[in-house]
């Protein structure tokens, strides 16, 4: 903060020069030679001074015998006395005391020295020109302790971030977004659970992440306390260039960045075909779902030469079969008659061949991105501004998903002379995200309309895109299926849409005044408004979903949601004595976040095509309201002695308005410690730099969403009809109110060691953190017998426990050829230590039957589904048919065996290189992701319905019989030999547990190659710089425990943006991206 | 100074922001997105709960049909055909849904003075407590539906749930009795109380058959003798918003055809007939989509139905019982106990047809059948049937010494006429009604008592076609019909004598423990037959 301030007032004073004798000029370069832009030249004893421009040149007045002091962040401060030479050059050594300076809670910067708790940062260059425009995406592996799961593969889908593992179940574990200071949503408003969809984006994707300067991420209690509740998640802070006008600029200087790029996305998780086997069960031919039929060839056992339905015996045709359409013309929706229209005939046949209709169906997408930056200051530093221009068009691998954002966004910072400063950021944002809808699936058809749910699993005769997909009268569906119960993928694409059109106003003004060098008060507000609006349609004559999907629907629903932030403080920086010294804040702040959903769904479609709901025989209202706030009032006092020990103690205590007037406030402490001995003691020959030891404990709370404490009763003004009447219900809420509710409260302990070690070459920053959360804010599912179904309540405590470690080693700092390898580790665990007495199991996310449950004593994190039947010594049970014997109680206590995984990795560690020769620099991030279950009905599907090359010829020999490892019911060894479908679709199909594979996955994330083209090259050009870059984003992965046929991408989040982990429904295919960027600098 | 006089104005033009923002309001405890409990109405309660009652039954039913073969039992062994999970939506619909509004709704009522609406509930929850007594066993009702005042509700044991729930009988008839006005929707007997105190006095009947107490069965005689006095609930053909259709017409007559698939015991005990001769009810009962049964009489399908492909390996014990696989004509339906993959059969398999479901009628068309087809849906849910207690009179008559021989054909009679009801569909022949009677009665002339039992119970069970309870309960009560087809499994292992506690009560509740299998009987059948 002190030397902030220095600077800070160094910047202001830079042009009023004294009277000079002569003009001294030179260049200010670090240890390797390498010029130090910004870096502060003042003349000792007065208060003149200039900065280094962008080549490390800087030329000031001054006369003989004067003292030239020279300082830069992070070094150590030179003198020189003036001599009779007019050049000055000057190298500064890296400082021993690294004076790195830090945003923390409510934008309070701090020397990082200065920090008892774990801060992770991510400047600029991590994060712009990226191929995504999705500021979480970008940030998975860049810090420690963050887990960014997609969603899925589609562009523009949600995104869940958990910072250090669960800490709760009931409520949001995802992070505090704080953007220039102001609370920022960061909600996923999903169209629909996953069952029925789920599409919706992350509002974090309203960020260009082009616009960003830095993103610190504060992951522990201790470094989020001030930010109260909301901060009990982690916060990411992030600084737009609007807001950050005012460091880190030259004086007077206007400067113009374009960065622009063009990426391709493509689907990375193609699974391996096998082309040996077509359609059918126990080889011989079928129209069905799964993939066990005659071979391709004609002879051998399997042959389709011995198959009436394939041999021309039927067909007319040997190795063609009647085709699909004329064979189902009794139960599919397709008259005789109409045949001719799709070019088919009642002689229609159909070649028994294999085709691949994968590469048709979707598309290379490309995604531009262009982003536009103006900058400058004012000569004399007091007025400085940013505007900012961002556009995204990014167009996914799979047809009809796009999304589009355009940003423009206003920064401007004013001093005035009477101490007062102003400054402000406005943010305009439109993100146009549309997709197909993708709703989950078990490997048969989806409850709701899916894209993906039938496509992976085609039958090798079918080709997807050959197959007319509509009936040419009435446009329904129609495809290969007797029954016609498959909706036909193209007629999903072609029918059905999500779309979400979100406009977005956030921004924030501060005003804050000086009251001298160390003491200011500030008043900050912020506001986030954000317009979603959504649309969700399916034309009439789908097949899949509830009678009113397949009549057709139109759904139209806004979401408003408000934030409202009031902040004001006083800040205050007094050194004590020559070794001690003193910062403080204190404030009071005031949140308020007000949600409104607004709608109406229709169903009943009338003419075909037309989307309004004049078109449509019912309607239904959709709308939910929520109002909350949340005032507050903080302090935080920091005492540092002579940089060698910092002590930070702080407080706060908020009042919620959703609970009962004495349950309504928690006032919650931390307090933390940092002592860095290389201040003190001398190390001698250790080559140690600099030491640091910091412990911390920090306390937060959570308070409830919604109306815990409220009783309903629930009106249905459409339950049922008799004559023509609508009936009208009563019935009783199921949830219990409580107003006994209280907000749940989190403690952490955090310990930490940081080192520079070896001349700085080798950094290391090391953190354990344990954390209890105790009087959980649960959803108690409540026996029925007591007239509810659940209540809110306060039970329970779960532990989390965990390591964060961020290695840098600078294996070469030369002159040209440089090279480093940073490292990141984290590995975090959540443990259910108590539920109550009264409740054994609670799914909180999946279905009841098989999902994420918390059960005393296992990891939070543990999933539950239908297992095998075990016997008492625990072998497995077969039955008369050869197959499994399957346990469904999935309830742990009944039935050990039902938990069948947990989703949290063993660890995860990040690799990065940055090799840079010259101008040129490689890089790359490589991500290995250890451990953690996921239940994937994707690779249990194309196992289980014969799809993959591992299915047949030599990993597999179909045409064998199979015999399953176990017991039969008389525990005599099983002797029950069976088929190829019923040893893989009858046994993995039929137990959760053998559809659920270990995660674990190798990945390259990030590889780039960037050019900078040498300054001398730009003389005479209007650019101040231009780099050019190749990069590619998840070019290589593997999840090496799971079919390696699937070619399985584990990360999804295949319950949505929550708290499940560990699931996939075939709603999230994954995509790998490669392009080009370029960046002008003028 | 001037500094300070500004910096005055502008905390305190801040401070008026602050406050005029709304954002310091303390007091938003009020759920905006319902209704408060004090806004609500007896007659808009008494609307769901009658509504909730149907798809109790129907939803406590369907379990009862299929282990007592009347539908297909789509499970391999009998420890996993009904998980606790699986109990979730009946337990929390008896007492979160209906018993909780019906508490609430007597609150009301008894301001308003409303006793028919008392009464009504009080029918209601006796039969909803004596029904979860006898699939259960022992359940909360004295702790029950206290709320907050008690999370872990203790159970009672069956036997006082059972004295309980004929005490609230008794004061439904009672409050029957007073006079009281009906609601506007009486969906059950359209505002006759006459025929509400023949229900509650019937299954008052039903109890004390359970609980062996053939006197009291006898003192009681106002109870349920014709078919116009059945305690049924009526269901419409509106598909959607809402869906009034029957439960089972729902799930079957779609768009992508059947889900269900029916019980090839019943197809056959309805082909077989008596004397040589087809039962006619069976058009009524059963739809075909199909003439003929691949591989049974058609030609050989393995696509549609492999077990009916030569060569298929079928278990000898499946073999020796006789009927395996599928019926021919078209009565395609599975065997007990079968839960292979689903084939592309949905419009081709056997329905259920018009009786009870709301379906299509039989004439031999042989057409799939899809949503809005047949009757639409309109269909009932029996709670308690005149021929049901007339098989139930035959019973007590067999206990107490009698001659069964009037009740069973009585029943038999009234079952015929009432499938026979069935606005939609061709009016039965008498003649085809005596024609059965009479071959039925001539080989039940020629069995012994045991021959005459398992006739007795066939036609009990066929009675119960859309029901279940009562099948369920005849099952373990008496043990017959002894000659239901076996399942798939040799050893499908313990059949529930009494069912798992349902999760939600079991795994949420600190005072009840999960049985550990499926042996214990509930009181009343503590001397229970065995049967599998």
């Amino acid at each position: 903060m002190k030397s902030l301030f220095r600077l800070l007032v160094i910047s202001m004073l830079v042009l009023q020069t004294s009277l000079a004798q002569e003009t001294i000029s030179g260049v200010v370069s670090d240890n390797d030679g390498l010029p130090l832009p910004g870096a502060t030249v003042l003349i000792q004893g007065t208060t003149t001074g200039v900065t280094t421009d962008f080549d490390g040149n800087f030329s000031i007045n001054a006369s003989e015998g004067q003292i030239l002091e020279f300082s830069f962040v992070g070094y150590e401060t030179a003198v020189v006395t003036v001599g009779s030479s007019n050049v000055i050059n000057i190298s500064l050594s890296l400082g021993t005391q690294l004076e790195e300076v830090i945003v923390t809670s409510l934008g309070i910067t701090r020397e990082k020295r200065a920090l008892g708790y774990a801060v992770s940062e991510v400047d600029n260059s991590q994060v712009e020109s990226r191929a995504t425009g999705d500021v979480a995406r970008i940030l998975s592996g860049k810090a420690s302790g963050v887990q960014v799961t997609d969603q899925g593969g589609l562009s523009g889908s949600g995104t869940n971030v958990i910072i250090r593992g669960l800490s709760t179940f009931s409520a949001s574990n995802q992070p505090l977004f704080v953007v220039d200071g102001v609370p920022f949503s960061s909600d996923t408003n999903a169209m629909g659970g996953f069952t029925s969809g789920n599409n919706g984006s992350s509002r974090f994707l309203d960020l260009d992440p082009n616009n960003i300067e830095s993103v610190n991420v504060l992951k522990g209690l201790a470094a989020a306390t001030l930010y109260g509740s909301q901060g009990r998640n982690g916060v990411i802070l992030i600084t737009t260039k609007s807001g950050t006008t005012a460091s880190g600029m030259k004086a007077s200087k206007n400067e113009i960045t374009v960065n622009t790029s063009y990426f391709s996305s493509e689907l990375a998780m193609k699974p391996d075909y096998q082309n040996q086997y077509g359609g059918g069960f126990d080889q011989s031919f079928g129209w069905f779902f799964s993939n066990w039929g005659p071979s391709f060839d004609r002879e051998g056992p399997a042959g389709w030469g011995r198959q009436p339905t394939l041999n021309g015996t039927l067909s007319g045709q040997p190795g063609y079969v009647i085709h699909p359409y004329v064979n189902n013309l009794s139960s599919n929706a397709l008259p005789k008659n109409l045949l001719p229209l799709i070019g088919l005939s009642m002689d229609s046949v159909y070649e028994w061949a294999p085709r691949d209709s994968i590469d048709e169906l979707f598309r290379t997408g490309s995604i531009f991105n262009t982003n536009v930056n103006f900058r400058g200051q004012s000569s004399d530093g007091k007025l400085s501004y940013n505007v900012n221009y961002g556009n995204l068009d990014d167009e996914g691998f799979t047809p009809n998903n796009n999304l589009r954002r355009s940003s423009i966004s206003f920064g401007g910072r004013m001093a005035l002379s009477n101490r007062f400063t102003v400054n402000g950021t406005i943010n305009y944002s439109q993100t146009r995200f549309k997709a197909p809808p993708i709703a989950s699936s078990y490997g048969g058809t989806a409850a709701a309309n899916s894209l993906y749910d039938v496509v992976f699993f085609t039958p090798r005769q079918l080709s997807i895109t050959e197959l007319p997909y509509a009936n040419p009268i009435t446009q329904a569906s129609i495809y290969y299926y007797n029954s016609n119960a498959i909706q036909h993928p193209l007629w999903t694409l072609n029918n059905a849409e999500d779309k979400q059109n979100t406009q977005r106003i956030y921004g924030g003004t501060s005003l804050q005044y000086d009251f001298n060098d160390n003491l200011n008060i500030q008043y900050r507000y912020g506001y986030d408004v954000y317009s979603e609006d959504n649309v969700s349609y399916s034309n009439k004559g789908g097949q899949t979903g509830s009678n009113e999907d397949k009549s057709g629907f139109y759904e139209k629903w806004n979401n408003t949601n408000t934030i409202f932030n009031h902040q004001i403080t006083l800040n205050g920086d007094f050194d004590l004595d020559e070794l001690w010294g003193v910062n403080f804040n204190i404030g009071a702040t005031s949140n308020s976040v007000e949600y409104d959903r607004n709608g109406v769904r229709s169903t009943g479609q009338n003419v075909y095509g037309i989307f309004r709901h004049f078109n449509f025989n019912q309607q239904e209202e959709i709308e939910t309201y929520s109002k909350r706030n949340v005032t507050g009032i903080f302090g935080q006092a920091s005492f540092d002695y002579d940089n060698f020990l910092y002590v930070t103690f702080s407080a706060r205590q908020d009042w919620v308005s959703n609970l009962s007037e004495e349950n309504r406030t928690i006032a919650y402490p931390s307090a933390s410690i940092a002592i860095v001995p290389t201040s003190i003691f001398d190390f001698g020959e250790l080559p140690i730099d600099f030491l640091k030891l910091r412990v911390a404990y920090g306390t937060s709370a959570t308070f409830p969403f919604g109306y815990p404490i409220a009783a309903t009763l629930a009106l249905d003004t459409k339950d049922f009809k008799i004559g023509g009447t609508n009936i009208i219900t009563n019935s009783s809420g199921s949830q219990l109110g409580n107003v006994g509710l209280k907000p749940e409260l989190l403690a952490e302990v955090e310990f930490g060691l940081e080192a520079n070690l070896f001349d700085n070459r080798l950094n290391a920053e090391i953190s354990y953190y344990d954390r209890k959360t105790t009087d959980l804010i649960i959803t108690r599912p409540l026996d029925p017998a007591t007239g509810y179904s659940s209540t809110r309540t306060n039970i329970g405590e779960i532990s989390s426990k965990g390591w964060e470690v961020d290695l840098s080693a600078d294996w070469l700092r030369g002159e040209k050829f440089n090279w480093n390898t940073s490292v990141n580790y984290m590995s975090t665990q959540s443990i259910v230590e108590d539920l109550g007495d009264d409740t054994d199991q609670i799914v909180y996310a999946g279905f009841t039957n098989l999902g994420n449950a918390a059960i005393p004593g296992l990891p939070l994190t543990s999933i539950i589904g239908s297992s095998v039947s075990r016997d008492a010594q625990g072998n497995p049970i077969v039955e008369g048919n050869g197959t499994y014997a399957t346990n469904y109680d999935t309830e742990y206590k009944n039935n050990p065996y039902s938990l069948i995984g947990d989703a949290n990795p063993d660890f995860i560690a990040n690799l990065s290189n940055t090799i840079t020769y010259g101008n040129l620099s490689l890089s790359f991030l490589f991500n290995a992701t250890i451990g953690g279950d996921m239940y994937s009905p994707f690779n249990s599907t194309l196992l289980s319905r014969g799809l993959t090359t591992d299915t047949a010829g030599p990993n597999f020999n179909r045409e064998l019989a199979f015999l399953l490892p176990g017991v039969l019911p008389d525990s005599t060894p099983n002797n029950k030999m069976i088929n190829n479908s019923t040893f893989t679709f009858s046994t993995i199909f039929y137990a959760s547990e053998l559809e659920t594979w270990d995660a674990s996955v190798l990945r390259l994330s990030e590889l780039s190659l960037t050019y900078d083209i040498p300054q001398k090259w730009l003389e005479s050009t209007p650019f101040g710089a231009i780099s050019v870059s190749a990069q590619g984003f998840n070019l290589w992965y593997d999840a090496y425990n799971t079919p390696p046929g699937s070619n399985f991408d584990p990360n999804i989040a295949g319950t949505g943006v929550g708290n499940g982990s560990g699931f996939e429904f075939f709603n999230g295919v994954s995509s790998k991206r490669y392009g080009v960027s370029l960046k002008l600098t003028f | 100074m001037k500094n300070f006089r500004k910096l005055s104005i502008i905390t305190l033009t801040s401070v008026l922001f602050f406050t005029s923002c709304e954002t310091l309001d303390l007091d938003l405890t009020s759920n905006p997105n319902a209704l408060g409990p004090d806004q609500a109405s007896a007659d808009l309660f008494i609307n769901a709960i009658q509504e909730d009652f149907a798809y109790f039954v129907d939803g406590l039913g369907d379990p009862g049909l299929r282990l007592t073969r009347q539908l297909h039992g789509f499970f391999r062994d009998y420890d996993n055909a009904y998980t606790p999970i699986s109990w979730d939506g009946v337990w929390s619909n008896a007492y979160q849904g209906i018993m909780e509004d019906i508490r609430l709704m007597n609150i009301l009522a008894d301001e308003a003075g409303l006793t028919y609406y008392t009464a009504m509930s009080q029918v209601f929850q006796a039969y909803i407590y004596i029904s979860l007594v006898d699939y259960f066993g022992d359940i909360p009702y004295t702790e029950a539906l206290q709320g907050s005042e008690n999370l872990n509700p203790s159970s009672d044991g069956g036997a006082s749930v059972y004295q309980a729930a004929l005490g609230m009988l008794d004061q439904a008839i009672a409050n029957f009795n007073a006079g009281g006005v009906p609601p506007t929707y009486d969906m059950y007997y359209q505002g006759d109380a006459s025929k509400w105190i023949k229900a509650a006095n019937s299954i008052k009947k039903r109890a004390y058959l359970n609980l062996g107490d053939y006197t009291s069965y006898s003192s009681i005689t106002n109870y349920i003798t014709s078919n116009s006095d059945d305690f049924e609930f009526q269901w419409g053909t509106n598909t959607s918003n809402p869906d009034t259709r029957s439960p089972i017409y729902r799930s079957n007559y779609t768009l992508n055809g059947a889900s269900d698939f029916q019980s090839n015991w019943l197809m056959n005990r309805l082909m077989v007939g008596r004397n040589g001769v087809r039962d006619a009810r069976i058009n009524y009962l059963i739809y075909r989509q199909e003439s003929q049964t691949p591989g049974i009489d058609g030609p050989v399908d393995e696509t549609l139905l492999q077990c009916a492909v030569p060569g298929y390996f079928i278990e000898p014990h499946r073999v020796a019982y006789g009927i395996y696989c599928g019926l021919p004509e078209g009565y395609w339906g599975r065997d007990h106990g079968d839960d292979s993959g689903i084939n592309p059969d949905q419009s081709r398999r056997a329905l259920p047809g018009i009786f009870p479901a709301g379906g299509t009628y039989d004439e031999g068309e042989f057409v799939p059948q899809y949503l809005e087809d047949g009757s639409g849906g309109a269909g009932i849910t029996p709670v308690v049937a005149a021929s049901w207690m007339s098989f139930m009179d035959a019973e007590v008559a067999v206990m107490t010494g009698g001659d069964p021989t009037a009740g069973t054909l009585a029943g038999i009679e009234l079952f015929f006429n009432k499938v026979d009801d069935i606005v939609d569909a061709p009016v039965m022949p008498q003649s085809a009604i005596d024609e059965y009677i009479s071959n039925f009665a001539a080989d039940w002339t020629a069995a012994s008592l045991d021959g005459k039992l398992e006739m007795w119970a066939e036609e009990f069970m066929i009675s119960q076609a859309g029901a279940g309870i009562d099948a369920y309960n005849l099952y373990r009560r008496t043990g017959y019909p002894k000659n239901l087809q076996p399942t798939i499994e040799l050893n499908p292992g313990q059949f529930p004598l009494s069912m798992y506690y349902p999760s939600s009560h079991a795994g949420r509740n600190s005072n009840v423990n999960q049985k550990t299998d499926l042996a214990t009987r509930v009181f009343w059948n503590s001397n229970g037959p065995a049967v599998d």
